[in-house]
Parts: C-alpha cells; sequence; structure tokens
C-alpha cells in the first residue's frame, strides 16, 4: 500500500494527493505531490527538501496549504519512506558520508 | 479573409476519433481529439488521415467503424483502434485488417477514465503514461498499454510488495492520476517507476533531465544494486566501504574493479551507467 498523506476535504476536492507509491525503490527517497486538475505532480526529495528534476518546480507552484502539511509531516513522511523501501534508506547516504568522513 | 473557426477546425484532421455514446464526456476537447457520431461515420472515414487513432467505447461503435470502412476497400489502414469495450470475436480478423493496432482484444482490459484517458493520449508525455492493461491469470502477466499504443508484459513477480507488506491484487487492476499510477488493489504502483526498470530508452531520457549529481556513474550503480537486491557486502572480495566510495563518485572505478562489479550485477560493464 502506498503511504497516503491524510488531506483535508477541501485540498482533495481540489485534487491535490501527496503520496509514496511503490515501484520507486531506485529513485532518491521522495514524496510525490500531484495535482489532478492539470495533470501536475512534482517529487519533493526526502534527504534535503529539493525537488527533483524532472519534473522540477518548486514551493511555488503548490497550494501554500498544502505546502505547511508536508512540512508538518516531514518526519513522518522520512520514516514512512523508509518503511516501504528498507532497501533504500534516507539515512543511508548520510551514513556513508558519517563512516567516510576521515577518507 | 480570415477563416473562421469552423474552417479552420475542417482544415485539421484529428488524430484521435472517440466513437460512441459511452464516453460521457463533458466540456471542450483536448487539441487533436475530435468525437464523431455513428450516422457520421461513411462521411469523416473518407476525410481521416491513415494515421488516426480510433477510441470506440461499444462494440456497436466498433462495430459501425468496420462497416463504414469496409465500404472503401483499398485504402489504407488506420493506425490504432483502441477498444473500450472488447468487440465481437468475429469482428477480430477484419479489425485486425483494418487496423495496424487493436488494443482491447479481451474482457479483462481495464482503462483509464475518459477523460483523463483523452488528455494522456494528446499530451507530449503520453508514452511515459499507462493509459490501460490486461491480467492474464493463467501465464501470471501483466500488460499494460502505454499512451502511445505500445504494449508491456511483465510476470507477477515484476510487481513485489514493498516494505510495507502489501501484495499486489491482480483481479483488481485499474488505473489513475493520468496514468500515473497502475493499481492493483490496495497496491499503488508509479509508472515512473515501472519504466525506469524496464525500458532503456526511458531511463536514457530521464538521465538527460535528471541533475548532475543523480546523473554520474555512483549514482546509477546505485539504483543497480538495488535492483538486483545486492547489498554492499555483496561484492567481496571488493570492500563494502570500496563499493560506498564509488557510489558516491561521478566517474567509474578503474577496468579491473568495474569488470567485478558488472560480473556480479549480471550486466555488461557498459551497460551500468544506463540505469
Amino acid at each position: 500500500m502506498p503511504f497516503d498523506l491524510d488531506l483535508p476535504r477541501r485540498l482533495k476536492a481540489r485534487g491535490w494527493k501527496v503520496k509514496i507509491f511503490e515501484k520507486e525503490r531506485l529513485e532518491s527517497p521522495h514524496v510525490t505531490i500531484y495535482l489532478k486538475r492539470g495533470d501536475r505532480a512534482w517529487r519533493v526529495g526526502l534527504r534535503d527538501g529539493v525537488f527533483i528534476v524532472p519534473p522540477g518546480g518548486g514551493w511555488n507552484d503548490i497550494d501554500r496549504d498544502v505546502r505547511e502539511l508536508v512540512e508538518m509531516n516531514w518526519d513522518r513522511l522520512r520514516m514512512e519512506w523508509d518503511r516501504l523501501y528498507p532497501i533504500n534508506p534516507i539515512s543511508s547516504r548520510e551514513d556513508d558520508d558519517a563512516q567516510d568522513g576521515g577518507r | 479573409m480570415p477563416k473562421t473557426a469552423a474552417a479552420e477546425r475542417s482544415d485539421v484532421a484529428p488524430k484521435y476519433v472517440l466513437v460512441g455514446s459511452g464516453a460521457r464526456l463533458h466540456g471542450p476537447l483536448p487539441k487533436g481529439v475530435e468525437r464523431w457520431r455513428v450516422a457520421d461515420l461513411p462521411r469523416r472515414l473518407r476525410e481521416a488521415k491513415p494515421r488516426t487513432v480510433f477510441i470506440s467505447y461499444g462494440r456497436g461503435s466498433t462495430d459501425a467503424i468496420l462497416k463504414a470502412r469496409l465500404k472503401e476497400l483499398g485504402r489504407p489502414r488506420f493506425a490504432q483502434l483502441l477498444a473500450i469495450e472488447p468487440p465481437r470475436m468475429e469482428s477480430v480478423p477484419s479489425l485486425l485488417e483494418t487496423f495496424d493496432l487493436v488494443l482491447g482484444l479481451g474482457s479483462s482490459y481495464r482503462w483509464l477514465p475518459p477523460r483523463e484517458l483523452v488528455t494522456v493520449l494528446s499530451s507530449e508525455h503520453a508514452r511515459d503514461r499507462f493509459i490501460g492493461g490486461a491480467i492474464d491469470p493463467e501465464a501470471a502477466t501483466v500488460t499494460l498499454v502505454r499512451g502511445d499504443g505500445e504494449t508491456m508484459v511483465f510476470p507477477f513477480s515484476f510487481f513485489e510488495p514493498s516494505g510495507s507488506g502489501v501484495e499486489p491484487d491482480f483481479d483488481r487492476l485499474a488505473f489513475d492520476d493520468h496514468g500515473r499510477t497502475v493499481v492493483l488493489g490496495e497496491y499503488e504502483a508509479a509508472a515512473d517507476g515501472i519504466l525506469y526498470e524496464s525500458d532503456a530508452g526511458y531511463r536514457r531520457r530521464l538521465r538527460e533531465l535528471m541533475s548532475e549529481a543523480e546523473r554520474g556513474f555512483g549514482p546509477s550503480l546505485r539504483r543497480l544494486r538495488i535492483q538486483k537486491r545486492l547489498r554492499r557486502e555483496d561484492f567481496a572480495p571488493l570492500p563494502a566501504k570500496t563499493i560506498a566510495h564509488i557510489e558516491r563518485g561521478a566517474a567509474p572505478p578503474p577496468k579491473p574493479t568495474l569488470e567485478r562489479i558488472a560480473r556480479r550485477l549480471g550486466v555488461p560493464p557498459e551497460d551500468i551507467e544506463t540505469y
């Protein structure tokens, strides 16, 4: 089951979704923000909060309330990614860097 | 004298034609998409370009296309028919003579909702979305149809459960989010994830758009290692730390190391960077 961030009815009615899907294990950890109207999607990296290219974009494209919910649930989203993809966890690259710091 | 909107429309043959009442689409259709009434088919088919893609929402409308077309024997085939309702089995040989490609020849096909379907078909990203598909329980395969009509066949095992433990339910195939999501019951797979694992051409296109940090040799090795379900410790005698170091770099390692890694991954060394 993908992780589907529970959004208020008002945002759902406007077509917003915030999800971590299945079959994304090869990609950098991210959450997908989707807007049905206009068929638009953004992917926000869960390591650094940067919008992944492609498709790119930025917070200016996204409803302020959706942004606030994503920020409020940031730790939970990271935890859910790690639960879905234990083979590609958010922490793995950070651990590498820590282990490898002296080289 | 300026052309009227109607005159301009008649100059441009539609690429996608909806036939049948099942579509129930309200509001304007995307550019390049038209709806034709069954009664108008004989006249409109004479004007249609061979590259036209027909989307038929009913068995009756598929029969009507066929009858109208067979009155024009000797004309080139049309590009494609998308039969949302499966056609009569008896009509299949004639359909295969009339269209280069017929999709939807089976009762297990499922499609995107009509509005999303026409939006995806007419978008520049059509090839990167799944508009429909079918399940074959005997062969244990999932067939997915891309927006450009290409089909891809996957074994059930391709849809492995993620860490959530939820198994895909192959009796509940559906498509959502304008073809970005393949739904198998509670299991919802991302189309881009499916394409990334299975289509080298998609990977190449994506790599051109990726940030520098994601494009180098290291990130490619990391993705391929994960796809092959290997840990960094699985490359002995190469130490796990060496693999971690390579995965953070942009350049490939020296040739002997590269060949050893490629052997363990089961791919030619030059293929690693395509992932």
